[in-house]
């Protein structure tokens, strides 16, 4: 596969690395759960991005993933006392944003606006960057903005389950059981939602793609 | 001859989904988000949580109320029981009956004829007479001590003499309060 970002470093942690990082989060669950609010400032600096990304790529409406990530926070505050440590800390914080972006994205389905963040520096300067110019023989910025807008309206175009499995794998680099204990169902069904919503995207985006 | 190292790269649709790993707000961004998320978890440190909602809530708050209902019915049964004579139960010694110091009552028909045995709670100290099978059913009881009490003695004052059948929780078969508790010295009276 070409890495055509240089500075893109792989999201997938190697399972030592999730045990460990499990095992940290716990102990900050069990503070909270003792009463250290402080405890659970830490997990909000820890997770507020990725949270914030998640979000934002399923509502690609950047006002609303604010709101809808504080929320998930808020909940996630409410019923920490009742985590019990089955499932790590962070599928557990997912499960609960996810689920507020579905009910969210489906109670607003005919008012729906997009606003979409400010793509990095780095993007510009990109080997993609220098690929798309190449091909469609234009400048870069100009190229990056309109693919943006493309990749979104593509991600909106899928349906709920097809975009969440696509963000959670393709973006954030979760794993298909991690997925699945997100999405609350078997790594079979992660599977092919997964492998349908790239079929999907392809048709979407291959004039962009070579 | 074409350069091999000038081939552009392939674009593949996961290169083109990482580019969204990119899109990402400022500082004054999180600045904004950390302030207002800090003020709504203060402010639901003071309030009460919403309202549950959906099946789920609901059959939850059912089971709330069946055990709350269960546990009052349950109260109110055991404050029942508390005033009902039961033949299992460890009788306090505040319960037991006033007791009556030499008294002689004549036979009653009324009264069980098979006698009641009481064991002292602490044989050690107590000194307890087995009843002969044949005593009669009447008898009186003295003054006793309970040497369960971890405070002292508890004396009950005399009072009035009466048939034992009367006695809370004495009048019980024999075989039950066998197992009661019940701190109490005892004497066999003169017919």
């Amino acid at each position: 596969m070409s890495r055509l970002f240089a500075n893109t470093k792989p999201l997938v942690a190697t399972p030592s690395e999730h045990a460990a990082e499990a095992s940290v989060d716990l102990a900050l669950v069990r503070r909270v759960q003792a009463g250290d609010i402080r405890a659970f400032d830490l997990l909000i600096q820890k997770y507020r991005e990725r949270l914030f990304a998640i979000i934002y790529n399923l509502t690609a409406n950047r006002e609303d993933a604010s709101d809808l990530a504080q929320e998930a926070f808020i909940r996630a505050f409410r019923s920490i006392g009742r985590f019990k440590g089955d499932s790590s800390f962070f599928t557990w914080l997912y499960r609960i944003a996810v689920n507020a972006s579905l009910t969210h994205i489906k109670r607003t389905r005919m008012r729906r606006f997009f606003s979409f963040e400010n793509l990095g520096e780095e993007v510009s300067q990109s080997e993609l960057a220098e690929a798309l110019a190449d091909k469609f023989q234009s400048d870069k910025p100009t190229l990056v903005k309109e693919l943006q807008e493309k990749l979104n309206e593509a991600l909106q175009r899928l349906s709920l389950n097809h975009r969440t499995v696509v963000i959670l794998f393709e973006i954030e680099g979760l794993s298909h059981q991690e997925i699945a204990q997100v999405m609350e169902c078997s790594e079979g069904t992660v599977r092919s939602r997964l492998h349908y919503a790239k079929q999907q995207l392809q048709s979407y985006l291959q004039d962009y793609l070579r | 001859m074409p350069d091999p190292t000038n081939t552009p790269r392939k674009i593949t649709l996961e290169d083109l989904l990482r580019l969204k790993r990119h899109e990402r707000p400022g500082s004054e961004f999180w600045a904004r988000f950390d302030r207002e998320l800090n003020e709504k978890v203060w402010r639901t440190l003071v309030q009460p949580p919403p309202r549950e909602h959906g099946l789920a809530a609901f059959w939850r708050q059912r089971v709330r109320w069946l055990v709350a209902g269960a546990a009052s019915i349950a109260a109110v049964f055991v404050s029942w029981s508390d005033h009902t004579p039961s033949p299992l139960a460890t009788i306090q010694p505040t319960m037991t009956a006033t007791v009556v110091a030499n008294v002689v009552a004549p036979p009653d028909a009324s009264v069980p004829s098979e006698p009641v045995r009481i064991a002292s709670a602490n044989p050690a100290t107590e000194k307890v007479a087995p009843l002969p099978s044949d005593a009669p059913a009447q008898y009186a009881v003295s003054t006793f001590e309970p040497s369960v009490n971890p405070a002292g003695s508890h004396k009950v004052p005399a009072t009035v003499a009466f048939a034992a059948a009367e006695l809370p929780g004495i009048h019980f078969a024999t075989d039950t309060l066998a197992t009661a508790v019940i701190p109490v010295r005892w004497r066999e009276t003169a017919y």
